[in-house]
Order: structure tokens, then C-alpha cells, then sequence
């Protein structure tokens, strides 16, 4: 009968796997177009406060104070939606991987269990009141735009809302099962 | 190149083979995904190099950044990445019992998927040659504990692929 140290023999035997040139390089383009895609990512960012900014002073002149319950409640929903996706993926970036794998994986699990109450209780409460705000404005866009416009707003809605919360569904099952996997015992 | 992208084309070069290693016995011999999971931790190794301070050896943090991109990589087994598994592996034995040699690696392979994460992480390291004293710091687990679990999983490994 063979035993370990024949396995760990065939083990450290297999097929040469080894280092090349062109692996380098590619990896390397893909470093730098990593820290590329940060760069796009912080502009593009900056380019959607800014612009939501602008959106709001811009509609601040106007009068209707339904229109402001409206599309303040829609843009609040979603600027909180979004700051705690960016919290979460800083809190994400602090984790270590160079920490022995027993602290990595607690501070895995502590962050899918904080990724827990945002997706069971932050991530439902943004979008009723993101569809709040839009049933509020659904009237004044009645009464101030055409049928057809009217119609295609109200259909783009339904199948916007539909698809953004498969994704959702999606992303939470995915993140649940790797919370369950990490809580397994070893 | 830069001096730093000359000591990581070094470090890349040096450690390639064992990181590949690893991630094949995470990935049941996926090459393709076990090229991802090498590819990842190399990408952590440039993004964490400035931070590294010789309190372990490099080659020790190196594959703490590997086995924890491989614990992080939790997905759900499809039908078809199953059949994609084990796909691969050959043995540099040109001699009549390779065929042998790599029946017994699919074997291994299978045997090693049967395992916990934690578990897994550690006979990989075993099988490299670690001493149990670098696996322990790897894993953040005593040194007496590490020492109990291998003897364990030796012998469930060994009566594993042996079918026994």
C-alpha cells in the first residue's frame, strides 16, 4: 500500500507548471488595468454627485411641492443605497488577505453578516420608497406630458424595477450561501 | 520596468509554480479556474507589497494571500464545471506508469475536494512540504492542533485514494 509521502511525492511531480514570460505580462496589464478602472471608477463617481447636485439645485426653483416629495424621496433612496454599497466595499478593502486564513475568514463572515441586514432590511425600505416617490410623480407626469411619453415612462418603470430586482435577488442569494458556506464548520 | 515591478516579476517567477499548485487542489484541477485564483493572488501580492514587512517570510505571506483567495472563492458547484474538473492533470513521468500516476492524481484530487476549506488548505500545504510550524502560521491555528489535524488527514487521505 502507498502511503502519504508517496502521494505528496506524486503531488509535487505533476506536470511542470511553471512561471512564463507572456503570464508576467498579462498579469501584469491587468494590474495596471485595475488601478486604471479605480481611477474611471472615482470620476465617475465624482461626474454623478456632481451631476445629482446640479439636478437638485436646478429643481429646487421649482414650485410644486409634490414634485419635490417626489424626486427628493427617489434621489434620497437612492444616494443612501449607494453610500452604503460604498461603505460596504471599503469595509470589503479592509480586509487583509495577508492575515493568517482563521482571522481572514472571521472578518469574511463579520462582513457578510453586516451585508445581511443591508440587503434584508436597508436594501427592501430604498426601493418601496424609491417607488413611493415615483407613484407621487406619476399625476404631474400625466398632466404634463404626452400619452405616449406618459405610457412609455410607466412601462420602462415596471420592467426597470423588475430587472433591478432580480439582480438584487441574485446578488443576495449569492452572498447568503457564501455567509452559510463560511459559518460551516471546519 | 520599475525596481518594483523588477522584484515582483522575481517573486511572480519564484513562487508561480507552488501558487498554481495550491489553487488546482482548491479547484479539483480546474485549470482554467485554478489560473483565475493564481492570477488574483498575484494581482494581491503587487497590491500589497509596499505593505509587506519581513515579520514572516515572504514565501509564508505569500501563501496566506493564496489560500485566502481560495477560501474567498466560494461558489456554487455547476453540472458542467464538474464535468470541466480534473481535466488536465498530467504527471512529468514519461515512464510506463503515468497513466497510473495520474489515475492516482484524479483520485487525489477527488479525495482532497471531500474535505472542509480549512481542512483542504491545510494538507495542500502539507503536500508542498511546508514545515507544520509555517502551516500553523498560515492558517492561525496552534502548532498542536495543525500537527493532530494532519495526522488525521493523512490517514483519511491515504485510505481515500486508495479506496479503502
Amino acid at each position: 500500500m502507498n502511503n502519504f509521502e508517496d502521494l505528496q511525492n506524486k503531488w509535487q511531480n505533476q506536470s511542470e507548471i511553471s512561471a512564463t514570460e507572456d503570464g508576467f505580462q498579462s498579469l501584469l496589464k491587468n494590474v495596471k488595468s485595475i488601478e486604471n478602472k479605480q481611477k474611471t471608477g472615482n470620476i465617475v463617481l465624482t461626474l454623478t454627485i456632481i451631476i445629482l447636485v446640479s439636478f437638485l439645485i436646478y429643481v429646487s426653483g421649482y414650485k410644486s411641492a409634490t414634485f419635490m416629495l417626489g424626486i427628493g424621496l427617489m434621489i434620497g433612496s437612492l444616494v443612501i443605497r449607494i453610500a452604503i454599497e460604498l461603505f460596504s466595499l471599503k469595509k470589503l478593502r479592509k480586509i487583509s488577505f495577508s492575515e493568517d486564513a482563521s482571522t481572514f475568514k472571521e472578518d469574511l463572515t463579520t462582513y457578510y453578516s453586516f451585508r445581511k441586514y443591508t440587503h434584508y432590511l436597508v436594501t427592501p425600505v430604498a426601493v418601496f420608497i424609491y417607488t413611493v416617490g415615483f407613484i407621487i410623480l406619476l399625476p404631474l407626469f400625466k398632466a404634463t406630458l404626452s400619452n405616449g411619453f406618459y405610457i412609455y415612462i410607466l412601462c420602462s418603470s415596471v420592467v426597470f424595477l423588475v430587472v433591478f430586482s432580480v439582480f438584487l435577488y441574485k446578488q443576495v442569494k449569492y452572498e447568503l450561501f457564501k455567509l452559510k458556506q463560511l459559518q460551516l464548520r471546519d | 520596468m520599475g525596481s518594483k515591478e523588477i522584484t515582483y516579476q522575481k517573486i511572480y517567477e519564484e513562487n508561480y509554480p507552488k501558487v498554481m499548485r495550491l489553487c488546482m487542489g482548491y479547484t479539483v484541477g480546474n485549470d482554467a479556474l485554478a489560473k483565475d485564483l493564481a492570477q488574483e493572488t498575484f494581482i494581491k501580492v503587487w497590491q500589497n507589497l509596499e505593505g509587506f514587512r519581513n515579520e514572516s517570510g515572504l514565501s509564508t505571506w505569500i501563501y496566506r494571500i493564496c489560500v485566502n483567495t481560495c477560501l474567498a472563492e466560494i461558489r456554487r458547484e455547476r453540472k458542467k464545471d464538474r464535468n470541466l474538473q480534473i481535466d488536465s492533470l498530467q504527471v512529468s513521468d514519461a515512464s510506463d506508469n503515468a497513466t497510473d500516476k495520474e489515475d492516482m492524481l484524479v483520485q487525489l484530487y477527488k479525495c482532497i475536494n471531500k474535505l472542509s476549506s480549512t481542512n483542504k488548505a491545510i494538507i495542500l500545504l502539507e503536500l508542498e512540504g511546508l514545515p507544520q510550524l509555517e502551516i500553523s502560521e498560515i492558517m492561525g491555528i496552534k502548532h498542536e492542533a495543525v500537527r493532530t489535524r494532519i495526522h488525521r488527514i493523512k490517514q483519511q487521505l491515504t485510505k481515500c485514494v486508495h479506496n479503502e
